[in-house]
């Protein structure tokens, strides 16, 4: 039978790989990184995708990753080379304003700097414009329409009313965005739908908001109580400048313990939050006839993010494969769909195939990543 | 003929189909039928987990799949492109932990040696320029005392240990009006003392002692050797994403002033110090003396921070710098008097 046609919500993703093979390509890719400083990254991140691509089924059929490394790499340059170009004209005009009236010396520089809000956002879109471009299932890849700069453009708009509101508009610049990227995203000639509700979220958000400045109070009131010896003439200002660094050096293992506990505890209760927008998000989205939905609860991405981060932190970095493993077992697991998708029905997507991928997600957040 | 799967790439329809190889050519049929050349095909590295292996066209969605082990070889043998990655056994396991060990082994030894062979080759010019940045920072943060006797006093004596201990660079010698008992050498031959140092020496022999041993980090290059090896750990931690080149640059000036240059290297300029105080004619007990005492009063506020906090005690350094008494003293009593004095005031050392 080609087509499902169940209507109860079940895995239907199944991930197969091995810790083995991925430390095989863990090994290999650190070599080559170590030997090459580090310009190995674009084809370390391709050699994992195209691994764990191939190691993920739906309905039977492998996904299969049709990137290049040389194509991130490509991305990467270019992306360098507009972000020099900027700094180079940003030093140019202010020179040049300057010259007219040392008042207008800040206009090129504000207009830089939107612009980089801009780029930043506009680099998720097209990172994710790419990945989709270059994932086939059964002969058929995805794509991403509509226009990268708008969707910066508009995170850059949330991104300066989320402050105005005192943060409450977060779970709505979460969603707003979200529904951007999933209703642009495409496999073969048909689109997903997302639509979102940010009321439906807000109240796990205030919630979280609220526990996590108890917390930092309460974790900020026990170290100032438990080095008060050594911060209160700090804040008293009855001290400064070397005398002050002294102080602070003698407080610091109780501060950075207060530090740890704060992350701690604030992810504790960010994940109930993250877990509801996933079941939000995956909940109401389609593809098709299919519906998608999340099986994430609080406590499962809590020990994920817990247990995972344990690792990465014990081994230094060595346990990244089984991070990894652990990461796409989870995905596979809590995915769900459910309802009917007809396989003559989807056709080979027409949008335009970028040439090069991820380069401004590169230089301007450092990552990227895998996944 | 064999069974497989094939994708058009039209449609995400899968088509059962029948394959068949004759001469030069793929035939598949069944539903949909495409005639492929062999020597077009580009197979997916290895198999996936159900034993099929993934065929196509470059340039074109359409997927073949096939598991059939003979026509596979087959294909292989007659022009088609099929990488295979090589399945490693255990002995491709064992060699490349053995490679990995080495390699980081090397990367040690290299970051820990190679700094200590370059830092002589760089010239001194750079030293400088290298030092600039953190003088800068330390200056605007802190007074420098200018006592002209004062500062001639502590001249003559870096100018004699410098014959004495065969050092060919100029050494600078700067005090900085600061409470913390501490001093330390930046790359160019450049030696800071800190006020808190010169007011807990108890004369003349205990300061010529630290300046001595501080001289000893100047002729083997330590400072510079340091950075490098900052620098390095800096790249090698960026350039397998351990770490951001940001904070690389931002930690070099905090380590230099906050980390000790290793035991073997403490150790090495506590013996150039001793030879070099006896070469010039000088009394090497002082900094025996100086150790000491600091080591007494450790607990105080400024000891953690200080230079014990850098130069941590061990019996060996013990017993090697204590050494006679015998000598002359390094500062006439007008010159102890005008160092003493360089910040502008004068503190008894009882004090404390």
């Amino acid at each position: 039978m080609d087509a499902m046609t169940d209507a109860q919500p079940r895995p239907l993703l199944i991930y197969d790989g091995r810790i083995g093979d991925l430390y095989r390509l863990f090994l290999l890719n650190l070599l080559l990184n170590i030997v090459t400083f580090g310009w190995f990254r674009f084809w370390a991140i391709t050699r994992y995708r195209v691994y764990l691509w191939s190691r993920m089924r739906f309905m039977d059929t492998r996904f299969e990753y049709t990137g290049l490394g040389y194509e991130l790499f490509v991305g990467f340059l270019m992306a360098l080379g507009i972000l020099f170009g900027l700094a180079v004209g940003t030093g140019l005009l202010s020179v040049l304003f300057a010259l007219i009236s040392p008042g207008l010396i800040a206009i090129p520089i504000v207009a830089v700097y939107v612009l980089l809000f801009i780029l930043f956002g506009a680099a998720h879109f097209s990172a994710q414009r790419y990945r989709l471009s270059r994932t086939q299932w059964r002969g058929i890849r995805g794509g991403m329409q509509g226009s990268a700069f708008a969707y910066g453009a508009w995170s850059l708009l949330y991104l300066i009313l989320v402050p105005l509101s005192l943060y409450q508009l977060v779970p709505l610049m979460t969603i707003r965005l979200t529904e951007r990227r999933i209703n642009a995203s495409r496999f073969g000639d048909l689109a997903f739908n997302f639509k979102g509700r940010a009321r439906s979220v807000y109240l796990p958000y205030l919630l979280t908001l609220i526990g996590t400045m108890l917390l930092f109070g309460a974790v900020a009131a026990v170290v100032y109580n438990m080095e008060s010896l050594h911060l209160g003439p700090i804040f008293r200002d009855e001290v400064s400048g070397t005398r002050a660094d002294v102080m602070i050096r003698r407080a610091l293992p109780t501060i950075i313990v207060g530090v740890l506990v704060l992350s701690f505890g604030a992810g504790l209760i960010g994940c109930w939050y993250m877990a509801v927008m996933a079941r939000h998000i995956f909940g109401n989205t389609t593809f098709a006839g299919l519906r998608f939905s999340s099986a994430v609860t609080a406590r499962s991405l809590l020990w994920l993010i817990f247990s995972n981060g344990l690792i990465s932190l014990f081994t230094l970095g060595l346990g990244y494969p089984v991070v990894l493993h652990r990461s796409m077992l989870f995905l596979a697991r809590t995915v769900r769909l459910s309802g009917y998708l007809a396989p003559e029905a989807i056709h080979q997507s027409t949008l335009p195939k970028p040439r090069t991928g991820e380069g401004m997600l590169q230089a301007l957040d450092s990552g990227g990543g895998v996944l | 003929m064999v069974e497989g799967r094939f994708f058009d790439g039209e449609t995400a329809v899968a088509h059962d189909v029948t394959v068949r190889l004759t001469g030069g050519t793929l035939i598949i049929d069944g539903g949909v039928s495409r005639v492929w050349a062999v020597s077009m095909i580009v197979a997916a590295k290895d198999p996936d987990p159900d034993g099929r292996v993934t065929l196509s066209i470059p340039g074109s969605p359409a997927r073949l799949e096939v598991a059939d082990r003979a026509l596979l070889r087959t294909l292989s043998t007659s022009g088609a492109r099929m990488p295979t990655a090589v399945v490693w056994s255990v002995r491709h396991w064992v060699i490349g932990a053995a490679v990995g060990v080495v390699c980081v082994l090397l990367a040690i030894v290299a970051l820990n040696e190679l700094p200590r062979w370059l830092a002589p080759l760089i010239p001194e010019s750079w030293e400088r320029q290298l030092a600039r940045p953190i003088e800068a920072l330390l200056e605007t943060d802190k007074r420098v005392c200018t006592s002209a006797a004062g500062q001639r006093a502590l001249d003559r004596l870096a100018e004699r240990l410098r014959v004495a201990g065969g050092i060919t660079r100029p050494v600078k010698l700067t005090v900085l009006d600061d409470s913390l008992v501490n001093a330390f050498t930046l790359p160019g031959g450049h030696i800071l003392i800190m006020r808190g140092l010169i007011d807990d020496a108890e004369d003349g022999p205990e300061l010529a002692g630290v300046i001595a041993h501080e001289l000893g980090h100047v002729a083997h290059y330590d400072p510079t050797a340091m950075l490098l090896r900052q620098i390095g750990i800096g790249v090698l931690a960026t350039s397998i994403g351990l770490g951001d080149s940001g904070s690389v640059g931002a930690g070099l000036s905090r380590d230099l002033l906050t980390r000790s240059y290793g035991r073997e290297a403490e150790t090495a300029a506590d013996a150039a110090g001793i030879d070099t105080l006896t070469k010039a004619g000088l009394r090497a007990d002082g900094l025996a003396r100086f150790f000491a005492r600091l080591e007494s009063h450790e607990d105080s506020a400024t000891g953690v921070t200080g230079w014990l906090s850098t130069h941590p005690p061990t019996e060996q350094r013990r017993q090697q710098a204590a050494h006679s008494a015998e000598g002359n003293e390094p500062f006439t009593d007008a010159e102890w008097k005008a160092i003493r004095a360089m910040c502008g005031v004068t503190r008894p050392s009882k004090e404390r």
